[in-house]
Order: C-alpha cells, then sequence, then structure tokens
C-alpha cells in the first residue's frame, strides 16, 4: 500500500483526536481511586517526622538501656560490702536518694535506723567471709560515721534525751569492728545536762580567771588596796551581772603590804 | 488534619497525571493494539498501578517516564498473554491482525499510520511517533524514553528523513 504524505498527515491528525470521552474518564477514575473516592494509603510521615521517630526509636533505646544499666548497677551496688567497688555508690548516691524520697520525718528516721542496721549487717557478712581487714573497716566506719551523723541531728530522742535503739546497734557494731574504726557518739548524752554542763562550765572559767587575776594580784607587793578592791569588783562585774560569791582562801588584805 | 492535607495533595497529583497522560496513554495502547476495548482498560491498568505507586508514599522522580514505562510493559504482557507474534510477521504472512476496532475509521487511520512506522528502524518508530502523531517536544520524549535530548534529536530527524522516504 502506498501512502502519500497528505494520507499520513491526515492520518495522523485523525487518531490524534481520539481520547476517552469525560464520562468514561470519570468512571475510570472512580474505579482506581475505590468506589467511596477514599484514599487507602498508609499515613504520610513527611522527611522530618521520620527523622524523629528514628531519633525516637534511638533514644527511647538509649533510655531502655540507660535504665536497665542504672537498675542492673543499684541492684549489684546493693548487695555490695565495705570494700566493693561500688559499695560508694550505694553509700553515696542510692542511700541517699532513697533517703529524700521519704519525704516524712518518722519515716526519714526509720530509714536512718535502717541504715545503721545495714552497716552492723555488712560487718556481719565480712566476718563470715573472713574479709574484715582494715580497708574494709575504714570504709564500714567512714559510712558509719555518716549515718551516725544524720541521726545525731534527728529528733530521735526520748524524753530522758536517749535512743537505745540506736545505742544498740552502736554498740553492736562496735563489737564487731576493731577499736581503732569504733563509733563513738553522744546520742546517748542527756540533752539537759547538756545545757547545764555548758553554763556551769562558763561559770567555772570566770572563776578561773578570777582565781588567776587573785593570785597575780597578791604576787604585786606594790598595789594599793584600794587598788585591788576596784580590780576586783571589775573583774566579778564583768564576767556576771550578778555578783559571786568567790570562795577563795586568800586573805588579800591581810597579805599585802601596808603603804 | 496535616494527613488529610497530604492525602488530599496525592489526590490531587495523581488526578492532574490522569487528566495530562490518560488520553496519550489510551492512544499509545489503541495504536499498538488496535483495539478500543483493550486500549480503553490498559490505560485503566495504567493508571491503576500509578495510583498504587503514589499511594503507598513512593516517590516518582519522572512520572512520565513511569507511566509510559507501565503501559509499555502492559502492551507486552498483552501480547504475551494472547501469545501473538508480532504484528510484522502477521502482515508478512498476509494476516490482517487488526480487528474489532470499533469504528473503521480509526481502524484505517491506525492501520495507515503502523503501515509507514512500522517500516522504519526499531529506534526510531517511538520517537517518530511520539513527535510526529503526539507532537511531543524533543526534551519530553528525551525524558520519557530516558536519553539525552541529543540523542533524541538525532534520532528524530534520522526518523523524519526515512518517514520521507517512505512517501511516494
Amino acid at each position: 500500500m502506498n501512502i502519500t504524505k497528505k494520507q499520513f498527515n491526515k492520518a495522523k491528525k485523525n487518531f490524534s483526536k481520539n481520547s476517552i470521552f469525560d464520562a468514561q474518564k470519570n468512571k475510570m477514575l472512580s474505579s482506581i481511586l475505590g468506589n467511596d473516592g477514599n484514599i487507602s494509603t498508609q499515613p504520610i510521615i513527611s522527611p522530618l517526622s521520620s527523622y524523629f521517630m528514628i531519633f525516637r526509636k534511638k533514644s527511647f533505646a538509649v533510655i531502655v538501656g540507660v535504665v536497665l544499666l542504672i537498675s542492673g548497677t543499684s541492684y549489684v551496688s546493693a548487695q555490695s560490702l565495705p570494700g566493693d567497688l561500688l559499695y560508694g555508690i550505694k553509700t553515696n548516691i542510692i542511700e541517699p536518694v532513697g533517703l529524700t524520697l521519704r519525704f516524712n520525718d518518722d519515716k526519714k528516721n526509720e530509714y536512718k535506723m535502717l541504715l545503721l542496721q545495714k552497716r552492723v549487717e555488712e560487718l556481719e557478712k565480712l566476718r563470715e567471709r573472713g574479709r574484715l581487714d582494715d580497708n574494709s573497716q575504714s570504709v564500714s566506719s567512714e559510712a558509719t560515721y555518716k549515718n551516725i551523723n544524720e541521726l545525731e541531728n534527728s529528733a530521735i530522742f526520748n524524753k530522758e534525751g536517749k535512743n537505745m535503739t540506736v545505742s544498740e546497734k552502736v554498740k553492736t557494731y562496735n563489737s564487731l569492728i576493731d577499736s581503732d574504726f569504733k563509733i563513738e557518739t553522744n546520742i546517748n548524752i542527756n540533752n539537759n545536762e547538756n545545757l547545764n554542763t555548758q553554763d556551769n562550765f562558763i561559770k567555772d572559767e570566770t572563776r578561773k580567771d578570777l582565781e588567776e587575776n587573785l593570785s597575780e594580784l597578791k604576787s604585786n607587793d606594790f598595789k594599793k588596796e584600794e587598788e585591788v578592791e576596784i580590780e576586783k569588783d571589775i573583774l566579778l562585774k564583768d564576767k556576771d551581772n550578778s555578783p559571786l560569791n568567790i570562795e577563795s582562801n586568800l586573805n588579800i588584805e591581810n597579805k599585802l603590804p601596808k603603804l | 488534619m496535616k494527613d488529610t492535607r497530604k492525602k488530599d495533595n496525592i489526590r490531587e497529583n495523581f488526578e492532574s497525571l490522569f487528566k495530562n497522560y490518560s488520553d496519550v496513554i489510551y492512544r499509545l495502547c489503541l495504536y499498538k493494539t488496535s483495539k478500543e476495548e483493550v486500549a480503553y482498560d490498559l490505560t485503566q491498568e495504567t493508571f491503576l498501578r500509578l495510583w498504587k505507586t503514589i499511594s503507598s508514599n513512593k516517590e516518582i522522580n519522572k512520572p512520565k517516564q513511569y507511566i509510559y514505562q507501565i503501559a509499555r510493559n502492559l502492551i507486552i504482557d498483552y501480547y504475551k498473554s494472547y501469545k501473538t507474534i508480532s504484528l510484522d510477521k502477521l502482515q508478512e504472512e498476509g494476516f490482517d491482525s487488526i480487528s474489532k476496532v470499533s469504528s473503521p475509521e480509526t481502524l484505517s487511520e491506525v492501520s495507515m499510520l503502523k503501515e509507514i512506522i512500522d517500516t522504519l528502524d526499531q529506534d526510531f518508530r517511538d520517537v517518530v511517533y511520539m513527535r510526529f502523531i503526539e507532537g511531543m517536544r524533543v526534551k519530553e520524549i528525551a525524558e520519557i524514553l530516558d536519553i539525552s535530548e541529543n540523542l533524541a534529536s538525532v534520532r528524530i530527524n534520522r526518523g523524519k528523513k526515512q518517514l520521507r522516504d517512505k512517501f511516494r
């Protein structure tokens, strides 16, 4: 079949007019998109969101890892004894955190008592395992002193200013440890006596000062009697408003030479 | 809220591609198969596959090329499924492969075009069809066939020359 250029161009023109009718197009589109035209797609994630999702997954994995590490470390350190590597974490981090988490004063005091008991138990374990050496005793003593200081600052005394539980625990502790590392505490000292002793201490010191001054005066032969009297008054009034009766066997007037 | 907007964007993009290329693909399928019903079905299948790709959040860098490639693959599958041999061979044997076309005019037009274009070298058939039947630009042809614009231009010119030689 020989085709002319004209025929070709005509055929080309007519063929290019072929198209799908609009109604057919709409029908085709509806069948492609679905009957109700809903797009059945997965939620679209923008690159930034996908980055954050990946970041969140990674950060979540890191957090879980850290939590497991911390909890694992906490568990292991909780079982540690004085001289162990993780004992410092136990006494310096975990136990203080445990104290902080108790908001009630009574609960705090209970926890402090519990810690003291733990120190005793640790010593007992060390003894059983034959690991009670200077290093472990030193570490234990240091931790126990810390607990004792906290207890001393707590209102755990009874009316008589004593706490038998604490004193028993301290006694038990001291019985297990060498003398160099024993714990000394004034928890069982009567609080009232403490105050009186302090006041008496001041008065005793005053008396001592006065006696020393008077002895100086005694040795000074050239002091006049009046000057001595004046100095006596000054000393007395400086130390206490109310005049003190100095119990002294010194007879100053008789001893001083008359000018 | 954002998802709804994104879904709307996807749908709009698809509808835009459908609007711009549905007729082009239909004519290509009609040219290759000479059957309107088959051309219609292949066109629908082409855009259905395109929709599945777009709606699954896959990015398509060259949509025109992608659509054309889908259509060509479907045409090949169509021929394979009917176990037909090439039109050239059928025509050599004297068998008129063009049948069941809705309108005789379309049939004669397709037949005429095919008679000329299919006698060209293989490399020039597609570019000549796109350039002289569909009126596509060199850049567009290069993009669809995934060749350089230079090469597309060279093939167009050589194909045009061969085409001229075919006319009496």
